[in-house]
């Protein structure tokens, strides 16, 4: 869903080099200490096993151990987006264990095609922008009702999918002004501030002002605030997963201090028929890949 | 996973997203000018695509009264005109 939606935009484009900047700089030094340290294959003594023969591996340079190194590091980089995309979905009506898991496939499905069929170090994954486009645009256009916007979002993708095949694509991404794209990713930076600092209680609505100030009396906006400061310090640190260990870390101290209740690491997968959502009520659940009768939607939608 | 602790994760990302401001032009004014109008609109309208609409409308606009229509693309006037047609009648 919005895997293929998150990738196929430009404005991601830049999303996607400033947030893998740390896991491609983390790749290229540890590639060139591999080529460096002189332990790289020796033909004579070890027959290439599969997975080097599969990649290429001896004779692109890099030994599986760096391989295994800098796939962790860029795992641990975007790993943030398996609790930021339902996060955001979930605003958008979604359930939220649902699209957790949804998220993780759609990131472990998109990287090894990328691995496998296309053989190019860039793992996959649901992209920050188009998401907020969804839940706070599209799903409120459509009179929340997010099960018709994924249906658009698939003919979208398709649609995408054939302006890929046609230089088409190429014309319509420079026809944009480059100020105008940078705007886009930064106004949608700048949406997601107000939106993040909304959830983290520092921002509350007010009836002058529109908005002002929220409770910092209450220990969730600090707890909120001091994670937001320990992401940056580590980011800046260039340390992997900066982000996923701000998450954990927030979460790990809101259960120390009785905030929020302990499930415990482990957790069976949502099952199927969730509560929430007609998709899985219906018998159409079992066959997916049918449409869903754009009339019966539309009905209880204004648009 | 509550909000307030994947909200530091959101603010980092969008703060990523937010250093595209450094790489306009801002030696043009009929260029930053409407990337700001983008910016400001969409968390003042809580619309990403109000924002979008309105930077567009802004670039067409600022372009064609300084007199340099030559350098406003077709498919820039057209989604423009869009823009301003949704915004007017919806």
């Amino acid at each position: 869903m919005s895997a293929q939606a998150g990738i196929e935009s430009p404005y991601d484009c830049r999303l996607t080099r400033g947030g893998g900047h740390d896991r491609r700089e983390a790749a290229s030094t540890q590639t060139g200490e591999g080529a460096g340290s002189g332990n790289g294959w020796d033909e004579t003594k070890l027959p290439p096993s599969g997975l080097d023969r599969w990649f290429g591996l001896s004779v692109a340079g890099p030994s599986i151990a760096t391989e295994f190194r800098a796939g962790l590091a860029t795992f641990l980089t975007m790993a943030y987006i398996m609790f930021v995309n339902p996060a955001i979905l979930e605003k958008a009506g979604m359930d939220h264990g649902a699209v957790f898991v949804a998220t993780c496939l759609a990131a472990a499905l998109g990287s090894l095609i990328m691995g496998f069929y296309a053989n190019y170090p860039i793992a996959l994954a649901p992209g920050m922008g188009l998401n907020a486009y969804f839940a706070f645009t599209m799903v409120p256009e459509l009179g929340g009702n997010w099960q018709l916007a994924l249906g658009c979002v698939f003919i979208s993708g398709l649609l995408f999918f054939a302006l890929s095949l046609s230089p088409l694509r190429a014309w319509l991404i420079d026809a944009i002004p480059m100020c105008l794209k940078l705007g886009i990713a930064a106004g949608i930076g700048f949406f997601l501030e107000l939106v993040a600092l909304q959830n983290a209680g520092v921002v509350a609505d007010d009836p002058t002002t529109l908005v002002t100030l929220g409770e910092l009396s209450k220990p969730q906006a600090w707890l909120a605030v001091a994670g937001f400061l320990l992401i940056a310090g580590l980011a800046v640190q260039k340390i992997p997963g900066a982000i996923i260990f701000g998450v954990l870390a927030v979460t790990l101290a809101a259960v120390a201090l009785g905030l929020e209740p302990w499930h415990g690491v482990l957790a069976r997968p949502p099952s199927s028929p969730c509560s929430s959502c007609s998709l899985c009520s219906s018998r159409r659940w079992r066959r997916p890949c049918r449409f869903m009768p754009l009339r019966r939607r539309s009905s209880s939608s204004p648009a | 996973m509550p909000l307030y602790a994947t909200a530091p994760a959101l603010l980092f990302v969008a703060c990523l997203m937010a250093t595209s401001l450094g790489a306009i032009g801002w030696d043009d004014a009929t260029d930053y000018i409407p990337a700001l109008i983008i910016v400001l609109m969409m968390p003042l309208n809580y619309s990403i695509a109000t924002g979008i609409g309105l930077g567009f409308i802004a670039y067409v606009a600022l372009k064609a009264f300084v007199g340099r229509i030559k350098e406003i693309n077709a498919a820039v006037a057209v989604i423009a005109a869009a823009f301003l047609l949704k915004l007017i009648f919806a």
